[in-house]
């Protein structure tokens, strides 16, 4: 049984199709790239696979359970338990320094640890940066510290939106890598990208037109 | 760290970490609290320095009677309140006669006549002797006589005895047309003027229980100061009333507009909360707290302004110092709370709706 499964899933905001009967399967322990261009439902997808948004139509099975129906605190609290969330623009509390944004994630999840805060830090090489605040940090300390925050709570799938969007090569280069640690410590893969680069790292490749399924491909040439 | 201890941190860190931002709602906590505990400070403060100004005018409740002794004298000031008498004078009249013209001859406690009436002007000294009479300004007039002069006064009984007029006395009243001079100790009195710091319920109040002590007594409230005061202090304590409510409300719509503005600018924050698995309840939670935190120090600040306010209005109008009011300054403190959480109801609910997806789709 996949792990993910996406059966005919639709989203239609008004007069707008975003997502047009998409069915994708997701096995445990992959790693997907979608891609597609600007408007093409990428973040529509990204959306209901990450709970924050539900289908208008088809159903979306995790563990084989269908949570296109499932609203509110029960939406949030498998949001909360089972995925962790990388995003392009780092999204990251100002006023709150590394460790405490690390923290706010294990705050919502559970209970607050912050030897275990640090030591995501120190995974991610932000141990000596644990006290700055997110304005003292470079664009790509910034997306270390989104991942290391997405890890915190141990989730089963990660979920990054464009996660190099904003970095430079080198800070691109170090961010791959520690997806493809998450990915070898068993979890579950799924990245949104503009980029043929960024997509090069995964297993299988989805591309998304007008909010339909164009194409879906295994990497025969992946970057390891 | 547990996990409350880290939810105040966050609350903290947001208030103290976004201090710039916060300074207005801040400052229009601080500015309403500083106006009700100075309001509340002067309204409470203000009767007490205006009936010490009312009690200048003279005497508000008058006790008449044959009383013979002390005894009545020492009853009636131990069922005044303390603190609110200003002084009690006995008075005697006796009919007498001045150069064969029918004059009222007032034996008075001097001591106690200056403090129930303030407002006597007197030209020259009160008595200090029993051979000295204070003589009323149309007698004084009508008869050609002045300070130092002598003058001789003939009683009821035919006895005549002279006075050297120590001073001229001037009200404006009936005081004008009579003659004062010192009473004799033991020697009765029909009359005791009292100068108290009572409303009129106070007043009557006590009339009712020296009514009870004796009942040919026959107490008489001055209606016309003391129905003065209470009208004066009746409208003052409205208006106290009309602004704290007005400065409650523009607290209240100050605060409101601030939060709204600081729900808008944090809703991608409170987008990724929710997309980190915070509840609506999490940012309602913490919201509340924000503002609970907002109207503490708002408080805190405006009762130090206030406080300084109600001594400076206090100090300029009646020339004494306002004292501190604990109990005053918390319920300041708590309303200041109080009055930040409502005003933050709206904003919060706002906020607490707020999707998640906001955070994806880089709005």
């Amino acid at each position: 049984m996949a792990l993910l499964e996406l059966d005919g899933v639709s989203r239609v905001y008004e007069d707008l199709k975003a997502l047009d009967g998409v069915s994708i399967a997701v096995e445990k322990g992959e790693w997907i790239a979608i891609m597609g261009p600007s408007g093409s439902g990428k973040s529509t997808l990204m959306n209901i696979v990450g709970c924050m948004d539900q289908p208008t139509g088809g159903r979306v099975l995790l563990d084989g359970r269908d949570i296109s129906k499932v609203r509110g605190r029960e939406l949030t609290e498998i949001r909360r338990s089972r995925i962790g969330l990388i995003f392009q623009q780092f999204h990251l509390i100002g006023y709150l320094n590394a460790l405490e944004n690390v923290m706010v994630a294990q705050y919502y999840h559970s209970m607050t640890d912050e030897k275990e805060a640090m030591a995501a830090l120190e995974r991610v090489g932000l141990a000596k940066r644990a006290r700055h605040l997110p304005s003292q940090l470079s664009g790509g300390e910034q997306q270390r510290l989104c991942i290391a925050r997405a890890l915190i709570n141990y989730p089963e799938i990660i979920l990054a939106d464009e996660p190099t969007g904003n970095l430079d090569g080198s800070n691109e280069e170090i961010v791959m890598e520690l997806l493809h640690e998450m990915h070898r410590d068993g979890r579950t893969v799924i990245v949104v990208t503009h980029s043929p680069k960024v997509a090069d790292h995964a297993q299988r490749v989805i591309v998304l037109e007008h909010g339909r399924l164009v194409d879906d491909r295994r990497n025969t040439e992946r970057r390891e | 760290m547990k996990r409350s201890a880290f939810f105040w941190h966050m609350v903290l860190s947001s208030v103290i970490r976004r201090r710039a931002r916060l300074l207005t709602a801040l400052l229009a906590v601080g500015i309403g609290a500083a106006m009700l505990y100075g309001l509340a400070v002067l309204s409470y403060d203000v009767p007490k320095q205006m009936g010490r100004e009312f009690r200048s005018y003279g005497a508000n409740l008058i006790v008449a009677g044959d009383m013979k002794d002390d005894a009545i004298y020492l009853k009636i000031l131990h069922l005044a309140p303390k603190d609110a008498l200003v002084g009690a004078a006995r008075m005697k009249l006796l009919p007498s006669r001045l150069r064969e013209h029918p004059v009222t001859l007032t034996a008075a406690d001097f001591d106690e006549l200056r403090k129930t009436s303030p407002y006597w002007d007197v030209k020259g000294e009160y008595p200090a002797g029993d051979d000295e009479m204070l003589l009323g300004r149309s007698l004084a007039s009508a008869f050609n006589l002045a300070s130092g002069d002598r003058a001789t006064l003939v009683g009821a009984d035919g006895s005549e005895r002279e006075f050297r007029i120590s001073g001229i006395v001037q009200t404006g009243g009936r005081e004008d047309e009579l003659v004062f001079v010192r009473l004799q100790e033991n020697s009765g009195y029909d009359i005791i003027e009292c100068s108290l710091s009572l409303d009129l319920a106070g007043l009557e109040r006590l009339a009712g229980e020296i009514r009870g002590l004796d009942p040919r007594l026959s107490p008489h409230i001055v209606k016309r100061l003391a129905s003065s005061e209470a009208k004066v202090l009746g409208r003052l304590r409205y208006l106290v009333w009309i602004v704290s409510l007005v400065a409650a409300a523009l607290t209240m719509v100050s605060v409101s507009t601030t939060m709204m503005a600081s729900v808008a600018e944090r809703r991608k924050e409170i987008g990724l909360r929710k997309a980190l698995g915070a509840s609506g309840r999490h940012v309602m939670t913490e919201f509340m707290a924000e503002a609970a935190l907002l109207g503490l120090l708002g408080g805190a600040l405006g009762v130090g302004a206030g406080q300084a306010l109600a001594h400076y209005v206090s100090m300029s109008v009646f020339a004494r110092g306002a004292g501190f009011q604990p109990v005053f300054a918390l319920a300041t403190v708590l309303a200041a709370v109080l009055v930040t959480i409502v005003a933050c109801i709206r904003p919060v609910r706002r906020a607490a709706a707020v999707d998640p997806a906001v955070v994806l789709r880089g709005e």
